[in-house]
């Protein structure tokens, strides 16, 4: 059960530090609480570390009576902290010291607890061990306050160490409201901690200096200042683009203590572009406490910090627009999630925020300005109509990327914009049939081409489109890329599986086909279909389609560039000879 | 061509794809990777493509990646380092899941791929949790006690790293507690979903919600289960994943909010052009059906748009609902027709009937 708890319930060895410096504030807040002549200053934890050897970690809190040792050390898990204060938790409190004390069983085979109470009892020694034995003697004498000494397990000598201690203090207890001292054998001490009053009273240099020394030198461009019902600290706005999947990164506190570098689930996903020292009292955390647990308050901090970027954004809008700027520019996709989500910070930024379009790249105060256009999802489609869109001098937008959809959805409501979607079927219609006339003097031509591309299972039709000098056009459906797709894996694989993908595509047309459209206005082609040297008409129609596959921007396979090569040097000898 | 090849990158720029578009550049990643000869991002880039389109998409679409991964995975068991077959385990379990709503599929290869999966399962030592659900799963058009025994049979057995959330876990017991006619069992399974304590996937609280809806509107329960569509409404249309949620929603809004559910057809029905999951497409088409039902005791015809590829297609986009509403039972019976064919049972007949009934 030890073990279990002590070895399995954190993901990290480095706990045992932060679940020390919990049970030393605790105790110096309930020594605070009972002895009103106390001074918030007096509180004190002190640090001593025998090189390799030993941690000794000592608090002037409230220390432990024998009652309490047998109540909370002897049994696991059980914690002082859990009494009710009329009814509730008592909300001062940060940790469960049965629990928490576990966690010292990963860098040390015992514990070895000091303790004196302020309520006047003589001190007493407590020594527990992995196996979940202990001891529990009277000491001669002790201040009022706790210390507990670790022994180095085998293993786990790193830990021993002060920089490696001093590190832990900093990362795990930065702000906490008691100091941290660590004691040299000199008799030297160094405060470790530091907390800042009120964050919105920094100058903003202050705010970017302390944000670069808390976050290992990275560089920010803006700071926003948090202070809400449920959050204290700031938000860094990172100085450069950040991938949507980077959630973590955050120093995140409860009671000023680090509880959590992931973002999720108290920071909104679209937080990526920020990286947050916040301090929370009143969320609740995990039986782990290593993150939040998700509730009614939780959602409310959430909103809060929403609002406070909210609020920052609006800020910026009016005085500082080329801020504005800048911070959208690096983090378009950050805030393309942020406009979906909030209307006000739509309205804030949509025109900084760059789309894909026939056109290249817009920003929405041009799309707002563009008039009629067409949006349309799928990329691969995008890549195959934006030929004919541009030329027949029509403006097609694409919302394949992330939250494009959505924003142009929006645009198109709140400005009332004639943009529509391209369905499925468009691609069809902006395709027109030739004349029966034409489909027959093309007739022997089309064959010869039809057989020549059988072999990248492609079909060809003749069909009237623009731009003229767009010979050919390569369309693959999503239907036929996917039976391709079966084809494919049912040829590599035996047995059942085989079997099984037979089965799926029972009823399914044999070999389904691309299809390369050959454009009767353009005059390559035509002049193409008078060609009657089989030759010759079969390896110009295969180059039309490699330059159909690059137009449209799809990807070439060795066979396909192999084949190039070959039909670029029959041409070639064919000049020659 | 594979010295430009760069993996990472190509799934740093996928991210970037809305959900929708993500698949097709997924499968020309899958190309990339096939083309530059890069063993571990052709087994990454097809074990994406499955999860896709398990999660977000058309989960027999995942089929073909898996038998693909299976291949390569064989041949070199070395290539995702020690978590790969984790990876081919999974894989295997998302092109198996599917197998259930396709009727084309006889009953007898879905053995055959349990067994096959069985032997994968006891190779490495992992999935045994995950094994039972499917047996569970396709159990419950067959023989709901059967499928109960093997639900029971899941939820003793420990978890793993292949084992499905939580919460999905939570949801799968209220599922099946409500079918066995059991709410209180199912309140039980739901608690830690519904107090917010188990919050995990995509789809939490989305399948838990499903069930609920389900259950309460076969009893003609509206007020019981207009809540749950209420909330389902919120997060339920996200991508073609979602159709069988916007199924559920659809059949309490016909009474409750006509005019949203029309729009959530509109919505859907692309959705379902092409779509080889067939239960999702029956959930989805079982709604549209009963909106549109209602709709006819109100109004001859209606204007919706309809896309081309459905034959009952109309360019003017108006119809009449007594023949719109003809087409989609017309359909909901073929398909209730062969699942039950393939399964030897009655359950789609019999579901299809309760619909029915609840509407008179």
């Amino acid at each position: 059960m030890l073990d279990i708890l002590s070895n399995h319930l954190y993901k990290s060895p480095d706990v045992f530090v932060r679940e020390l410096m919990q049970n030393g504030v605790d105790a110096v807040t309930a020594r605070r609480k009972r002895d009103t002549d106390w001074q918030e200053e007096d509180g004190r934890i002190d640090i001593r570390v025998a090189e390799g050897k030993q941690i000794f970690f000592r608090d002037n809190g409230a220390g432990l009576t024998q009652e309490e040792i047998h109540q909370f050390l002897a049994v696991i898990g059980q914690s002082s902290k859990r009494e009710l204060v009329q009814g509730e938790m008592p909300t001062d409190f940060i940790g469960r010291f049965g629990i928490g004390l576990l966690s010292c069983f990963m860098v040390s085979d015992s514990i070895e607890v000091h303790t004196r109470s302020m309520a006047g009892e003589s001190a007493y020694v407590w020594k527990g061990y992995a196996d979940g034995t202990y001891t529990l003697e009277p000491l001669e004498d002790a201040p009022v306050g706790t210390e507990i000494i670790l022994t180095a397990k085998e293993g786990s000598e790193q830990y021993y160490h002060p920089e490696k201690l001093k590190k832990l203090v900093q990362h795990y207890g930065l702000t906490l409201p008691v100091s941290i001292y660590l004691c040299g054998s000199d008799g030297h001490r160094e405060l470790l901690n530091y907390r800042p009053e009120d964050y919105s009273s920094l100058s903003i240099d202050q705010l970017l200096s302390l944000g670069e020394w808390l976050f290992d030198g990275e560089h920010f461009i803006d700071a926003i200042p948090i202070q809400t019902p449920h959050l204290s600290g700031v938000a860094y706005i990172v100085g450069h683009q950040t991938d949507v999947s980077v959630k973590s990164g955050h120093r995140i506190h409860l009671k000023n203590m680090l509880l959590t570098e992931e973002g999720n689930p108290l920071l909104p996903e679209w937080a990526f572009f920020l990286r947050c020292f916040l301090n929370t009292d009143n969320l609740r955390p995990t039986a782990s406490r290593e993150n939040f647990y998700e509730n009614d308050e939780l959602e409310l901090a959430q909103q809060e910090f929403a609002a406070a970027i909210q609020q920052h954004f609006a800020m910026l809008d009016q005085r500082k627009p080329d801020k504005l700027q800048q911070i959208v520019g690096i983090h378009y996709t950050a805030m393309k999630s942020m406009a979906v989500w909030n209307d006000e910070i739509f309205r804030l930024i949509i025109d900084y925020l760059p789309f894909t379009t026939s056109e290249g790249t817009m920003y929405g105060a041009a799309l707002k300005q563009a008039g009629k256009a067409a949006v349309i999802g799928d990329i691969e489609r995008f890549k195959q109509l934006k030929p004919m869109f541009i030329a027949r001098d029509m403006l097609l937008i694409c919302t394949g990327y992330s939250f494009d959809d959505e924003l142009i959805h929006k645009m198109v409501k709140t400005y009332q914009l004639p943009i529509y979607p391209v369905q499925e079927e468009s691609m069809e219609l902006l395709l027109e049939d030739v004349t029966f006339e034409e489909k027959q003097e093309a007739f022997q031509a089309l064959r010869e081409i039809n057989q020549s591309l059988r072999e990248f299972d492609c079909k060809v039709e003749l069909k009237r489109f623009y731009p003229v000098d767009l010979p050919a056009l390569y369309y693959l459906s999503d239907d036929v890329a996917f039976l391709r797709q079966v084809q494919g894996a049912k040829e590599v694989s035996q047995g059942i599986f085989s079997e099984t993908l037979t089965s799926l595509l029972q009823g399914v047309e044999e070999r389904p086909l691309a299809c390369l459209y050959l454009n009767c206005n353009s005059p390559l082609v035509r002049r193409l279909l008078q060609v009657t040297h089989e030759r010759k008409l079969q390896s110009v129609a295969k180059v039309l389609y490699i330059h159909a596959m690059v137009t449209g921007g799809h990807t070439l396979h060795r066979q396909e560039l192999q084949m190039l090569s070959k039909e670029l040097l029959y041409m070639i000898d064919e000049e020659t000879m | 061509m594979s010295s430009q090849f760069d993996g990472g990158s190509i799934e740093a720029q996928i991210q970037r794809i809305a959900r929708p578009y993500r698949l097709n550049a997924i499968g020309d990643a899958i190309k990339q990777a096939d083309e530059a000869e890069d063993l571990h991002w052709k087994l990454m880039f097809r074990y994406m493509y499955a999860s896709e389109a398990t999660f977000h998409d058309d989960p027999p679409k995942a089929m073909p990646m898996a038998a693909e991964f299976a291949q390569i995975f064989e041949q070199h068991p070395d290539a995702l380092g020690p978590d790969g077959k984790e990876a081919y385990v999974m894989i295997m379990q998302l092109a198996i899941d599917p197998i259930v709503f396709l009727p084309q599929i006889p009953l007898e290869q879905w053995e055959q791929m349990m067994e096959q999966f069985w032997q994968l399962i006891k190779r490495y030592h992992i999935g045994h949790r995950i094994y039972w659900w499917q047996k569970c799963r396709f159990t419950i058009y067959l023989d709901l006690e059967k499928a109960f025994a093997y639900y029971q049979k899941f939820w003793k057995t420990g978890r793993d790293v292949l084992s499905d959330c939580r919460a999905c876990e939570h949801s799968y017991g209220v599922q099946m507690h409500l079918l066995m006619g059991d709410r209180e069992g199912a309140e039980r399974c739901a608690k830690p979903i519904k107090s917010k304590h188990l919050w995990f996937c995509n789809d939490t609280p989305h399948k838990m919600l499903v069930a609920y809806i389900e259950d309460a509107m076969d009893r003609g329960d509206l007020s019981t289960a207009l809540p749950y569509a209420r909330q389902l409404k919120r997060i339920g249309h996200r991508d073609r994943g979602d159709l069988t949620y916007m199924g559920a929603v659809l059949r309490c809004f016909a009474y409750d909010d006509k005019a949203t559910a029309l729009d959530l057809i509109e919505e859907g029905l692309p959705w379902t052009v092409g779509l080889w999951d067939q239960k999702m497409l029956y959930d989805f088409y079982k709604g549209v059906w009963t909106v549109l039902h209602q709709i006819g005791k109100e109004r001859e015809t209606l204007q919706i748009h309809i896309p081309k590829k459905l034959s009952i297609y109309r360019e003017d986009d108006t119809y009449e609902v007594a023949a719109l509403e003809a087409w989609f039972y017309q359909q909901l019976e073929d398909v209730a027709g062969r699942f039950d064919l393939r399964n030897g049972t009655d359950y789609f007949a019999k579901d299809l009937e309760k619909a029915v009934t609840v509407l008179a």
